[in-house]
């Protein structure tokens, strides 16, 4: 205990890596001066937003004007979260792959420090330089509350909110650095890696925004409540800083869920980036395959929660609380982690020889390597995320309505272990073909895009309907239909669907064993057949 | 001390070191000999703990590269064949980095880096950017980076190449000089004369396999058990050849070409003395007798065949 404390307070307080990084980044007067464009851009733009409010000739009413100004303060706040965007990423998305190209890493992990020293290090100096750009944004922002535009209330929520999201941009960068060749890719990947994050988190804010200022179905206009994943895009941190959620009759801020959530998802980042700078077997590895399983219960607790406890979240369509439809609903999301759980299986089961032992085939099942992180413990690690997300919706929804989710919930799951199974045989024999690992990894993305997204507009176009449709057609062919079904009795038929992909799953995952059991070169001869 | 345990290597059908064993005490400094790709380089990646064995193991004073990698690192300072300097730091800062990492107490950093500075002789520029250094000064910083902790076990790996004469030889004075304060040091190097002249001990490494260990004299009288002489004659070797190989001790005679032999001989000083004298008093016309010394480039060349993996 004395050993871990010492160890943890050594990574975070004092830490080496971030005291070289903060001199380097504050080394000259090229801070200074980056730091001045800076204010002056943002007051420039702010000035130029404030006169275009003000030059509003209708704008004559003290409620017109103040709503104006709120709409100036949410400018300011999205133009802070354009930077944050920027520049949080980039502080971080090359520094690992600068430091493997200038190889001065093995330096650094010749010394008795884990990879997580180094990353930690790295997060904190980034931090302080972005937390640097929000203070010196703080004139702008203190613009608005003293003329009525927001509260400091509303500027500490709205901060947080941002900060929260460069957290995860940086862990991005880190993760992606930890992994990435050269610089440009590294660059490149992690600005495509901050996009889908966007991508997916402006899906939650512009419904939310949507229904508040296009008098949505919902009347969320009269409340604060909102499904805390509101917060987790930067750009209406304005807007959603104020929300809550209710948890057990106590109103929490949404900014501190996503706080929760930013710190708990670039924890995980970190430690996946330790992972891969770390050889086979190491302590880095298990803490991040411990830390998935951990992160997805989090995750399944902060959706499974409001959910069944909650009515913010019937604006995603989503059943009302305590519905008996609602085992509809948490059975589709159990599905829809499985299929993102596709994006996993090259990386976890895909092997082939390589240098540091990580993937090379040690056997097709083994409970024992599931968190060592060989590609014979990846059919249980995958069989425990599934099961980490099945068992907290179950125990959540018990605790939060005393009653048991309906029996489409169990139907869907089914499908979702079916769909992994699946997969995991597909990448088993892959695998077996004698490719090398980039190569059998390419293959399963490849063959999972033919199967899983090509289907829809041709079996859609063969049968003159749209997907939109219930009615039965060939697009009931498709294989992620069950994921989705257009009508919740369809569910009956997913059991089917699950044991025909586990039989699969099955059949090549051992035709791949059989594989591995010719010589390599008789693999290759076959494969390239 | 170091004692390095049937070390293994392997990279899918490639294996890079076989069974590489071998013990070190304090204050030997060990050449460590081979062609480029023999595994020189991955067997001091594995001692240093940045490359897993595939089998074997190593253990520094009792801590085991493979169960105890943290105590391992603690007391190694590990240079590689290449610099690894950050940009935009100062000497200083740089050394302040690795003394903070290598946890060495706040309080006394200042005054190990001053140490390590005055030691690689690099005071002068406590305050310049890294960048700014020579290749030669460079190379003392890394020295002096290995050094901030006080390990036990010191790996340089190729640290003379790109160094100038004046560069080499001031190396290879503090190299000795670390020897001289106990610490084990093990060099790799392709400038064989001058690891024969401060290394006490040398292993030549081929394909991954240890063809020879040991202190340099031993491993000279291994490939050469014999002394051999050279003698050149005014007469025709040919005809002295026969009168020379029975005097005594004498093994064998050969001819080198018309005018030169070389002699095997088991015989002391004294007797080496006597064999000249019995030449002369043979009326054999002697231009010129001496013994050859193998050197380190003979033995490396005797016992390598040049093949890399």
């Amino acid at each position: 205990m004395t050993a871990w404390a010492r160890r943890t307070v050594r990574t975070y307080f004092g830490n080496a890596a971030a005291v070289r990084e903060y001199r380097a980044q504050l080394r000259g007067n090229r801070a200074l001066y980056l730091w001045a464009a800076y204010l002056g851009l943002l007051i420039l733009l702010g000035g130029l937003a404030y006169s275009q409010i003000m030059d509003n000739e209708y704008a004559q009413s003290i409620a017109t004007l103040q709503s104006e100004l709120n709409s100036f303060y949410s400018t300011i706040i999205g133009m802070i979260a354009a930077v944050v965007c920027l520049v949080a990423p980039a502080l971080t998305a090359s520094s690992i792959t600068a430091e493997r190209q200038r190889r001065s890493l093995d330096l650094v992990f010749s010394a008795p420090v884990p990879p997580r020293y180094l990353l930690v290090g790295k997060m904190i100096a980034s931090m302080r330089y972005l937390m640097m750009l929000l203070v010196l944004a703080l004139p702008v922002t203190a613009v608005c509350v003293v003329m009525g535009g927001a509260t400091w209330a509303d500027v500490v929520g709205s901060y947080i909110v941002l900060l929260s999201s460069g957290i995860v941009f940086m862990a991005i960068g880190l993760a992606v650095s930890a992994q990435a060749p050269t610089l440009m890719s590294s660059i490149v990947n992690t600005y495509i890696g901050v996009g889908a994050y966007l991508w997916f988190t402006s899906i939650f804010g512009m419904i939310f925004i949507a229904s508040r200022f296009g008098g949505g179905p919902l009347g969320l206009g009269s409340t604060n409540e909102a499904p805390w994943s509101v917060v987790l895009l930067p750009f209406t941190a304005a807007y959603t800083s104020p929300t809550f959620t209710i948890i057990g009759g106590v109103e929490v801020p949404n900014w501190i869920l996503g706080l929760v959530f930013a710190l708990a998802f670039s924890r995980l980042l970190l430690s996946g980036a330790g992972s891969a700078l770390s050889p086979f077997g190491s302590p880095e590895t298990k803490s991040f395959r411990i830390h998935g399983i951990v992160f997805l219960a989090l995750l399944g607790v902060l959706v499974a929660f409001p959910l069944a406890s909650s009515t913010p979240f019937a604006m995603l369509g989503a059943p009302a609380a305590g519905s008996s439809s609602q085992g509809y609903t948490f059975g589709v999301l159990v599905a829809s982690v499985s299929i993102i759980a596709f994006w996993l299986i090259p990386a976890l089961v895909c092997h082939a020889p390589d240098a540091d032992r990580k993937f090379r085939y040690d056997g097709i099942f083994s409970l024992r390597q599931a968190i060592v992180g060989s590609p014979a413990g990846a059919l249980p690690y995958l069989l425990f995320l599934w099961g980490t997300v099945v068992v907290v919706f179950v125990a959540v929804y018990a605790f939060a309505t005393r009653g048991m989710l309906g029996v489409q919930f169990w139907q869907l799951s089914a499908w979702g272990l079916g769909f992994i199974v699946f997969w995991w045989g597909v990448a088993r024999f892959f695998s077996s073909m004698g490719m090398n690992l980039k190569s059998a990894r390419s293959s399963v993305i490849a063959a999972g895009i033919v199967v899983l997204a090509l289907p829809l507009p041709i079996l859609s176009s063969l049968t003159f309907t749209s997907y939109g449709t219930s009615s039965p057609s060939q697009t009931s062919l498709w294989m992620l239909h069950m994921a989705y079904p257009l009508a919740p009795g369809e569910t009956v038929y997913a059991p089917y669907y699950a044991a025909f992909f586990i039989v699969s799953g099955i059949a090549l995952a051992l035709a791949g064993e059989a594989n591995m059991k010719r010589p390599r070169r008789q693999r290759r001869a076959g494969s390239a057949e | 001390m170091l004692e390095v345990k049937e070390l293994w290597k392997v990279y899918g059908p490639l294996t890079a070191v076989k069974g590489v064993s071998f013990s070190l005490k304090p204050g030997d400094i060990f050449g460590f000999i081979g062609s480029n790709g023999a595994g020189k380089t991955t067997t001091i990646r594995m001692i240093s703990t940045l490359l897993e064995p595939t089998h074997g193991t190593a253990t520094i004073n009792g801590a085991d590269i493979i169960r105890d990698p943290m105590g391992v690192r603690r007391q190694i300072g590990y240079m590689p064949d290449f610099f690894g300097l950050y940009d935009d730091v100062k000497v200083w800062e740089y050394l302040d980095f690795f003394a903070t990492i290598y946890e060495v107490p706040a309080k006394q950093r200042n005054s190990v880096i001053d140490n390590v500075l005055e030691l690689t002789d690099l005071t002068v520029k406590r305050d310049a950017f890294v960048q700014s250094l020579s290749r030669g000064t460079q190379q003392r910083l890394c020295l002096a980076r290995c050094l901030v902790h006080d390990p036990a076990l010191l790996l340089l790996d190729e640290p003379a190449s790109g160094l100038d004469p004046r560069a080499r030889a001031e190396l290879k004075e503090l190299i000795i000089e670390l020897g001289r304060m106990g610490k084990i040091v093990i060099v790799s190097s392709h400038i064989l004369p001058e690891l024969a002249d401060f290394c006490n001990c040398v292993g030549i490494i081929e394909r991954g396999e240890m063809l020879a260990f040991g202190p340099v004299n031993q491993i000279l009288r291994q490939i050469q058990p014999t002394r051999v002489i050279a003698i050149t004659v005014l007469d025709a070797a040919g005809e002295v050849r026969a009168r020379v190989a029975d005097m005594p001790h004498v093994l064998g005679a050969h001819l080198a070409d018309e005018h030169h032999l070389r002699v095997e001989f088991n015989g002391d000083h004294e007797q080496q003395s006597e064999l000249l004298a019995a030449l002369i008093q043979a009326n054999i016309k002697v231009v010129q007798f001496h013994e050859e010394h193998a050197n380190l480039e003979d033995v490396f060349m005797r016992l390598t065949t040049g093949a890399v993996q």
